[in-house]
């Protein structure tokens, strides 16, 4: 079967969703004081400084896929000019959340390790930053935590609005919220995912593997992660039946994902890990206020696993529109 | 949990670690559950577009390479028209395959079986493949003040005319969408007085929007008088004499774009006087060859 893109754009689309979304609970945790609630907070240390790398890898990757960029690299520049294209919305919407993040970073970093600050303080070589060192650093961090979180929801809705503006060719990737809702349902949907995503890699994952559950620090967690399963429930089921509802090529690409050529990727590799599995682990958590490491970082591995093959599965499943 | 003597900056790392794991698992585990349910055929209901890029690849290896081609063509110029560029093959309309285009057989070494049933020109022979991508084509190009017969081409109203007529081989190196080549005029023009075509298509209007409100009273050829640069004009059309510096500005300079308004042929319209002495009446002294003249 032909399909328009493949992997390469589906990571992406991922690394933009996850880094996106993580640094929008790093922000959170410090908007909301949690950050500073206990001497270390692994969360925000990730959430602030893996957004920055993820999202260039993934550029790097797009700048890979796109044949001519490689063949003739001046050519992307072109891209910073053509306003009326959602590509340059994105080229600008990365170009700026790669250096507010990394900076936000590494403002965690001299925040989180006091002795990595007074070294670099103490460099020759780095006299010339000595009114740098003068600046209140955790207000400065607030204010790239700030847009850095402004710009880390236009880069998670961007990853969506790219395809949707794709929708006359293929119109599954413009399917609607519901059908008299003129709103394209993939920036929703991939809003949603990537705060999912950035929540586990942050918390799940990354937070759990260096200090243990971390029930205790976030009580909700289990309600958080059932919410958002439920959401992106609702959001996928709604896109699956305005695309049969469509009808025509938007129709056939959810039937290829309910029960034909897809059916595999969807049911077993993004409902079973990435919405069953994680909600029955945190309906339990959520009854008996713990659940077992193994069963917690599985089911954060099932949803951020889940989260990458839902975006592959979309842009695998568009079907260019029939005349 | 980390051992306690590992530094906490780790868990950045292991953030990191996290994604790359994540993505190498999802690649692994894609093919191993296809493999549960392999991929069928293309169903009648996709798209007719006959897409066989995998099945192209014997063709680039020869037609890329001046050696193998060598081998069974000996005359120069058919050498040459058969080469293919191989940064070609990587554009756009390259990367869909020469078997998609161009048909014959793919997969095959075999000179004969390859060549069976191949189309020179596909936009000639499927004269719909072109649209399956490219849909809404404009008949208008504001950008370039360009008219173009987009609709009639389409719907079958401009007889004979295929997308290669103008668009050229988009696959082997012609890219007039991007600029790279640009489309010369006599490309339609010849085109044009071939066809025979009633004489309001075989004037500048026909293809080209005129930015000037003047139709009524002038045709294009009244002021311009090349076809490569807009702003070399014939002079004698002004209403007053223009000699000296004025011969050599553009019209612009002087007058309002688009219509030539805002001018009263007085010097003081556009030049302001520098001295006290005497009025705006600048030429009781001066002379359009110069202020010291």
């Amino acid at each position: 079967m032909q399909t328009a893109w493949g992997w390469l754009p589906a990571i992406y689309l991922f690394l933009g969703g996850m880094g996106a979304g993580a640094l929008l609970v790093a922000a959170a945790f410090e908007f909301y004081g949690k950050r500073y609630q206990y001497e270390f907070c692994p969360t925000a240390l990730v959430g602030a400084t893996v957004p920055g790398p993820l999202v260039i890898l993934g550029t790097i990757l797009l700048i890979f896929d796109l044949g001519a960029g490689l063949r003739e690299p001046w050519r992307i520049f072109y891209m910073f000019t053509h306003f009326s294209s959602v590509m340059t919305w994105g080229v600008w919407l990365l170009t700026l959340f790669i250096p507010v993040s990394l900076i936000y970073g590494f403002l965690e970093i001299l925040d989180a390790f006091p002795a990595a600050r007074q070294w670099l303080r103490t460099r020759r070589w780095l006299r010339w930053t000595a009114f740098l060192w003068n600046l209140p650093l955790r207000r400065t961090k607030r204010v790239f935590a700030g847009i850095g979180s402004v710009l880390a929801v236009g880069v998670a809705i961007y990853t969506g609005i790219l395809l949707s503006a794709v929708g006359p060719a293929i119109p599954f990737w413009s399917t609607r919220v519901l059908p008299f809702i003129p709103i394209p349902m993939m920036p929703v949907l991939f809003l949603v995912s990537a705060l999912s995503t950035g929540l586990v890699l942050t918390v799940d994952l990354a937070a759990t593997l260096a200090i243990g559950p971390m029930e205790q620090r976030v009580k909700s967690l289990p309600w958080i992660h059932m919410a958002f399963i439920g959401v992106k429930t609702l959001l996928l089921g709604m896109l699956l039946i305005t695309a049969l509802v469509n009808g025509g090529s938007a129709a056939q690409s959810a039937r290829e994902i309910i029960a034909g050529t897809h059916a595999v990727v969807f049911w077993v590799l993004i409902v079973l890990p990435g919405f069953i599995f994680p909600f029955v682990v945190h309906a339990y958590a959520a009854g008996l206020g713990r659940h077992s490491l193994v069963f917690g970082v599985g089911s954060g591995v099932g949803i951020v696993v889940a989260g990458l093959f839902l975006r592959y599965l979309i842009l695998v499943s568009g079907i260019p529109a029939a005349l | 949990m980390l051992p306690s003597h590992w530094p906490k900056w780790t868990v950045i790392l292991i953030g990191l670690a996290l994604a790359v794991f994540t993505i190498l698992l999802a690649l692994v585990l894609e093919p191993a559950a296809q493999a549960l349910m392999p991929w069928p055929t293309p169903t009648a209901t996709l798209p007719a577009l006959h897409y066989a890029a995998p099945q192209s690849r014997e063709c680039i290896l020869c037609h890329t390479n001046p050696e193998t081609l060598r081998q069974t063509v000996t005359d120069a110029a058919e050498l040459e028209r058969l080469w293919i560029d191989p940064a070609d093959v990587l554009s756009t309309h390259g990367r869909l395959g020469c078997v998609t285009c161009h048909r014959g057989t793919g997969g095959t070494t075999d000179l004969a079986v390859a060549h069976q049933g191949l189309v020179k020109d596909p936009t000639l022979h499927f004269e719909h493949e072109c649209t399956l991508c490219h849909r809404n084509l404009p008949d208008e190009i504001p950008g370039d003040r360009l008219r173009t017969p987009h609709s009639s081409v389409v719907h079958g109203l401009a007889q004979g005319v295929t997308c290669s007529d103008c668009h050229g081989a988009v696959g082997h190196g012609f890219d007039p969408v991007s600029g790279q080549v640009i489309c010369p005029m006599n490309v339609c023009m010849d085109c044009h007085k071939t066809r025979n075509l009633p004489a309001e298509l075989q004037d500048c209007n026909a293809c080209h929007i005129g930015p000037h409100d003047v139709a009524a009273v002038l045709s294009c050829s009244d002021c311009h008088t090349s076809t490569q640069r807009w702003n070399e004009i014939h002079l004698a059309v002004h209403p007053v004499e223009l000699t000296g510096w004025h011969a050599q500005i553009d019209c612009f300079d002087c007058h309002d774009w688009p219509n030539f308004g805002g001018l009263r042929y007085v010097c003081s319209d556009c030049h302001k006087r520098p001295h006290d002495f005497g009025d705006d009446n600048c030429e009781r002294c001066h002379t359009p060859e110069g202020w010291n003249k």
